[in-house]
């Protein structure tokens, strides 16, 4: 920057400081953001000018945070460094002689008021030069007494939310949340070892934001918290810190602290009160602290290895000779570069280009290539998709027409198939708008094995493939819960302790492997785990004292491992605090349910086990076959549906008490007609062929009697809401293409309904059929199904 | 008189909350009656389409429509008063209505036999409901519109939709599926 602007920026700061009232936090937290910012802008050019004003701003932060007393004073003394800087600028256009007296009055100043006096160090390394020696470390004596008493314990968390800005505070949340995503990421960017600058610098601008954000709407835990985090991070940014194993774990633990404050303030803006935020900020702000006042140990060795890493790029040097220069540095405080030089291995002048290009990449801060994004109300946009997926639907309307079709002109065909093309393109484009990547989801669930891991004491690698799968949005917010519960099982049941691995032979860490990919109109989501797999004896004995099995028929392994989705089933001998409370895989089992997939487990005792997710493409469309019955048609989904048979009347038994059956290759197949069903009146007597569809819920398997089938259709399924909630058996509606409605069936809905005699929907009443079903089942193997029938006739 | 007040609005803001239902209403026809509908909760109408049926339902909801993309159920308003249905007619139209209901707004086709007009009721014209002995619920009725010598029922079309339907659809439904499942028993 230049001076000239400098100097005008610090005009403005002087007149603002004039008029500051020491009560005025957004003032302040301003005045604060101006001196940072001047700091940055001079940092290159004065590098004396841009010290003076990180301290005024340091001061400022502590007036901010209500960490002096005497708030009147230091302001004056900000006021006088204003003057102080005018004249660095205004006399010499190079910042080289300092009024020493108010240089160190300011470090002063900006010193004591941190808890800890050793937070200087990191600023101090190149201004004890400047000083000459003598370096100005004040303990927290003088103006600093009034901080060592006002430790964290006194500080007042509490956030008065009545009568605030409930919009403000609203945007506020949403785009801290995003800040906390952006910092988790960069965080296990770092301990992946990517761009570890680059992520540090994003993280400090998330919590930076935040804390900027927070002051101005008088968010106190959330502010002091991030002020802590960013403190953290600037060391870590100045080269003093490194981000690993504990400090990273206090980051994240800042973060998702950060997370729970800002629901409970959400939760509290709702009910108008008051929030305390001591409970949560307080623990990680002593972590915080404690980093802050003893930054890790030779971290600087960390900053200069890279000026050499750019050194052998550039071809000036081998690493042998770095790390030679390195072990022959007499003196610890010595750069990198200047010992290269020293030794004459070097010239200066290629240092000089390395550190530039150091520079360069610290300060290359944004990414590339950023797409610009509108964030846009969800509901809009799915009003956006119904009105195209209606003007789909009137467009082939008029294309269709007879009358347009019989009038045979090339204008009209022309012009309607240029409609017909746009609709297309149009309806791709809104379909488009609901997808998303799974990368986010994937990304949590990543942060979730690493705490586990930790938690657990196992060592656990996760390898993800096909994050940039994109797939519904309706998706992605239901996909998460069952992803993370497989994930948790994996970790805590799957894999082996280390121990235990080496015992068997496997390598120590465990593996878990999560895949997302499209297949045939599916979405699938793998969870493999190398671990100890599923215990068949295990299942079957635990299936048993729970009475989820009362016969002793031989059950093939997909059964078997079925048995586990069933509700109430749990193996975990121990509930451990990270999975297994005995809520079991049925809560994934009914989430997938919801989405209209499937689960299969395979699994290979002592070498893990494979959980396999398929669920459709998005849960705004159905795949469908469209049959008749009578007058009506319904959708049957496709996925439900196993296969459908020409039925003859020949072919129907009627078994006394059990409704009509057909012999479908041996096994007892129940038939429901829907007409009777639904009472829609039809002929007993009528003789026309129907057909019967074959469909299944995952355990019970029926054929409906319909009578025709219409064909396969995909059709955008809508809410029939609140009126027919009690409507089970009707999993929605879909718009046909002649704009009417159609019901899509619900198989699980329309069999609990025909079977259970006394129209009970608890959940008991599916287990209750299963039994019978595999009762029957067993019965039936032994008396062959002919016979039976025989026998009832 | 006094008592009967006290018991349909408690006391004295009786003619006050009357008073405030002065504005304008949309009237419809049903057999013989005229009935008024707050405007504000008309959000269009719309003739006749294909409703389809949504089998297992009470008989007074006759089906659900496709209203651009959004799939509306539709109450039949003769069956759900109880009056004889006769057959669909020309005028026979659907009144698309906003309910809110006890958590949120939910869109809600009614069929009435004709659509007359959009009428400016004035507060000295709205009397209170009458009361017809206490098994008779008439919360349903905001008030009596007397708009030159002819009578109008103005309706709370909240309590008309939300009293018994929504919530009692499920029931209501579980009754008909015994009675078809018991005739499918006796005929088997």
């Amino acid at each position: 920057m230049a001076v000239d602007s400098l100097e005008k920026k610090l005009d403005m700061l002087a007149a603002e400081l004039v008029l500051l009232s020491v009560d005025d936090l957004p003032a302040l937290a301003c005045l604060h953001e101006n001196f940072l910012q001047l700091a940055n802008a001079g940092r290159q050019s004065h590098p004396e000018f841009a010290r003076i004003c990180r301290d005024c701003s340091l001061i400022l932060e502590k007036i901010v945070l209500n960490e002096i007393t005497d708030k009147v004073s230091q302001i004056e003394k900000v006021g006088d460094a204003i003057s102080v800087l005018q004249k660095i600028l205004r006399d010499n256009r190079g910042g080289s002689e300092i009024e020493q007296p108010v240089r160190s009055n300011i470090t002063n100043a900006a010193s004591p008021c941190e808890n800890n006096a050793e937070l200087d160090i990191p600023q101090d390394d190149d201004v004890d030069r400047v000083e000459n020696g003598a370096p100005v470390r004040i303990a927290g004596n003088g103006t600093g007494n009034a901080t060592e008493t006002g430790t964290e314990n006194a500080e007042d968390l509490t956030v008065n939310l009545q009568n605030s800005d409930s919009a403000l505070l609203a945007d506020f949340i949403n785009e801290a949340r995003e800040h906390c995503a952006v910092a988790e990421q960069k965080l296990m960017d770092i301990e992946a070892g990517a761009d570890i600058e680059g992520a540090i610098h994003a993280i400090f601008r998330s919590f930076h934001t935040i804390k900027g954000a927070a002051g101005f709407l008088e968010l106190k835990p959330i502010l002091v918290l991030a002020h802590e985090s960013e403190t953290v991070l600037d060391l870590a940014r100045k080269g003093s810190l490194t981000i690993s194993g504990q400090i990273a774990d206090t980051i994240f633990d800042a973060v998702d602290a950060m997370r729970s404050l800002l629901e409970g303030v959400e939760t509290t803006l709702k009910q108008d009160g008051y929030f305390d935020g001591s409970s949560l900020t307080a623990p990680r702000l002593e972590r915080l602290r404690k980093i802050i006042a003893n930054p890790a140990q030779a971290n600087m060795a960390g900053a200069s290895s890279r000026v050499g890493d750019i050194l052998i790029e550039m071809g000036a040097v081998s690493q042998r000779e770095i790390d030679t220069a390195l072990s022959k540095k007499d003196n610890p405080d010595e750069k990198l570069g200047e010992t290269l030089v020293r030794q004459g291995l070097v010239p200066a002048k290629v240092v000089a280009h390395a550190l530039r290009e150091q520079q360069q990449t610290r300060s290359d801060k944004t990414p590339a290539a950023v797409k610009e994004m509108v964030k846009i109300d969800t509901d809009r946009l799915d009003r956006l998709v119904d009105t195209i997926g209606e003007l789909v639907i009137a467009e082939s309307m008029v294309g269709q027409d007879d009358e347009i079709l019989n009038m045979a002109s090339p204008k009209i065909a022309r012009n309607i198939s240029h409609l017909n093309k746009i609709t297309r393109e149009l309806q791709e484009m809104g379909m488009a708008t609901r997808l998303v990547p799974v990368k986010p989801t994937f990304q949590k669930l990543a942060r979730a094995v690493r705490d586990l891991t930790k938690k657990s004491g196992k060592e656990v690698e996760l390898a993800i493939f096909g994050e940039e799968t994109e797939v519904d949005r309706s998706i992605v917010e239901n996909i998460g819960d069952p992803l993370m519960y497989m994930i948790r099982n994996a970790v805590d049941h799957g894999i082996e302790t280390p121990e235990e691995r080496v015992i068997a032979g496997k390598s120590r860490t465990g593996k878990i492997t999560l895949r997302a990919y499209h297949k045939g109109g599916n979405i699938f989501f793998d969870i493999e785990d190398d671990g100890r797999g599923l215990n068949k004896e295990k299942i079957l004995e635990k299936a048993k004292e729970k009475g989820l099995l009362d016969s002793e028929r031989e059950l093939s392994d997909k059964e078997i491992f079925g048995l586990i989705l069933l509700p109430g089933f749990s193996t975990a001998s121990k509930v451990t605090d990270l999975s297994g409370r005995g809520v079991g895989m049925d809560v994934v089992r009914k989430n997938v349910d919801a989405m209209r997939g499937h689960l299969e487990i395979n699994s290979t005792p002592g070498k893990g086990a494979l959980i396999s997710m398929k669920l459709p493409l998005t849960l705004a469309i159905i795949d469908g076959m469209l049959v008749k019955v009578e007058n009506e048609s319904y959708i049957v989904p496709t996925l439900s549906i196993v296969e459908s048979l020409r039925l003859s009347r020949e072919m129907i038994k009627s078994v006394v008490g059990r409704g009509e059956m057909v012999d479908l290759r041996g096994d007892l197949l129940t038939l429901i007609r829907i007409s009777e069903l639904f009472g829609i009146s039809y002929d007993p007597e009528d003789n026309r062929p129907q057909t019967a569809v074959v469909v299944e819920d995952g355990f019970r398997r029926v054929g409906l009697v319909v009578d025709e089938l219409l064909g396969q259709r995909q059709t955008v399924i809508k809410n029939l809401g609140r009126t027919f909630r009690g409507q089970k058996w009707i999993a929605g509606g879909a718009i046909l293409s002649n704009g009417n409605v159609g019901l899509i069936l619900d198989v699980g809905g329309i069999i609990n309904l025909a079977v259970e005699g006394d129209w009970r929907r608890d959940g008991g009443a599916e287990m209750k059929f299963l039994a019978n079903e595999r009762s029957r089942g067993a019965h039936l193997s032994k008396v062959k199904a002919p016979e039976l029938l025989a026998q009832n006739q | 008189m006094q008592e009967k007040r006290k018991h349909q609005d408690g006391g004295q803001g009786a003619n006050a909350a009357v008073a405030a239902r002065a504005g304008k209403y949309l009237t419809f026809r049903l057999a013989a009656e005229e009935y008024g509908l707050e405007i504000l909760k008309v959000r269009e109408i719309i003739g006749l389409m294909d409703i389809t049926k949504v089998p297992r339902t009470p008989n007074h909801i006759r089906g659900v429509i496709n209203l651009r993309g959004k799939v509306i159920p539709v109450l039949d308003l003769r069956t759900k008063f109880g009056m004889e249905t006769t057959p669909d007619t020309e005028e026979t139209c659907i009144i698309v209505v906003d309910v809110s209901a006890a958590d949120n707004s939910l869109l809600m086709g009614i069929l009435v036999d004709a659509v007359s007009e959009v009428l400016d009721i004035k507060g000295e014209e709205i009397e209170k409901s009458p009361e017809f002995g206490c098994d008779i619920d008439t919360s349903f009725i905001l008030g009596i519109g007397k708009v030159k010598s002819s009578v109008k029922i103005l309706l709370d079309i909240d309590r008309v939709l939300t009293s018994a339907d929504l919530e009692s659809a499920e029931n209501i439904a579980r009754e008909t599926a015994r009675e078809t499942i018991a005739a499918g028993e006796l005929r088997s």
